[in-house]
């Protein structure tokens, strides 16, 4: 295999116990799990939706969903699979609203934006983000879940609702398209 | 297996979502075709950056004010939960102790069962609201 990184172990997802407090709603649990969870999920929303303003919002919105809905969270599966799918489904619904945003889309973009031309001095990282952000929200929301929140394909599938071979054609894809961008920049 | 078959699981490979057939016939491949071995090497280092990449941390003020909000949320739901419980608790003491006091007084007027049904809706709604502020007491003032 040859990916093996960005498995988060800086952040611990939740354990059984607080899943049962999670459950009851308890206040300190919560507020717990906001703060466990932060870096994760606001990367997740910048990736999805690009500007801070509405990944603070869906942010917050997440966590307030997920006060609301908590009792239909089943302890003995992953929370970070239940707690992804609520944020997909406020970050999605953000996207089908906001104009010009094709959720679907499955054209790749034919080219880079101007502005990857003039920051091919930037550090390579910075060039595979802004490669990133050019994919439709479907690559890159695939692409970040597998590769920087270290998800199995199942979870992704599970996250979004869409069938594995979907998640499959996906990472597929995002990765194909993200290796012709990057290569139009000379990055490999 | 030629070239463009097993290109198709080579991105797959990268991404760790290939069983271990899968991988076993995608390095050997490899391992003879030279072109190809760099197009998964290209995939494999698209992977790692991937792995790497930067992301701006929320703001410290976005976490305590979705904390703030969230404890504020779950606080209003349980407060709606005891409360609910609470009355429904006064109303079934109201009616079931309203047979018993017809059978201790008799046939009495309405007025006398709305009083009992009003006494008894007080001291519900007072134990509610003492386990509210206990359970707020025990929370810590969240």
């Amino acid at each position: 295999m040859i990916y093996e990184a960005a498995i988060f172990k800086d952040y611990p997802v939740a354990e059984h116990d607080d899943a049962a407090r999670l459950r009851r709603r308890d206040p300190a649990a919560l507020t717990g799990a906001v703060a466990r969870y932060q870096h994760r999920l606001y990367r997740y929303f910048l990736r999805l939706v690009h500007d801070p303003a509405s990944a603070d919002d869906l942010f917050q919105q997440t966590w307030l969903n997920v006060v609301r809905q908590i009792h239909r969270y089943d302890p003995s599966r992953s929370f970070d699979t239940w707690l992804f799918a609520i944020a997909h489904n406020a970050a999605i619904d953000l996207l089908r609203r906001r104009h010009g945003e094709n959720v679907e889309d499955c054209t790749i973009a034919s080219h880079m934006p101007d502005a990857l031309t003039s920051a091919i001095a930037r550090e390579r990282s910075a060039i595979v983000g802004d490669a990133i952000r050019a994919l439709p929200a479907i690559y890159r929301e695939a692409l970040t879940l597998r590769f920087e929140e270290g998800m199995q394909l199942e979870e992704i599938a599970e996250v979004t609702g869409a069938p594995l071979s979907t998640v499959k054609s996906r990472v597929q894809r995002g990765l194909e398209a993200l290796r012709g961008s990057l290569r139009k920049e000379d990055l490999l | 297996m030629n070239c463009d078959s097993v290109r198709e699981l080579f991105a797959l490979s990268a991404a760790g979502a290939l069983d271990a057939a899968g991988e076993r016939l995608v390095a050997e491949h490899a391992r003879e075709c030279a072109s190809c071995a760099a197009e998964l090497a290209s995939l494999g280092e698209i992977a790692g950056l991937l792995g790497g990449l930067p992301s701006q941390a929320p703001s410290p003020g976005l976490v305590l004010q979705t904390q703030l909000l969230v404890a504020a949320e779950a606080d209003r739901r349980e407060g709606a939960r005891l409360a609910l419980a609470a009355g429904a608790l006064a109303w079934a003491i109201g009616i079931a102790t309203w047979a018993a006091g017809r059978a201790i007084a008799g046939s009495s007027p309405v007025w006398i069962w709305s009083i009992w049904c009003a006494a008894v809706g007080t001291i519900g709604s007072g134990v509610a609201a003492t386990l509210v502020s206990r359970r707020r007491a025990e929370r810590g003032g969240l």
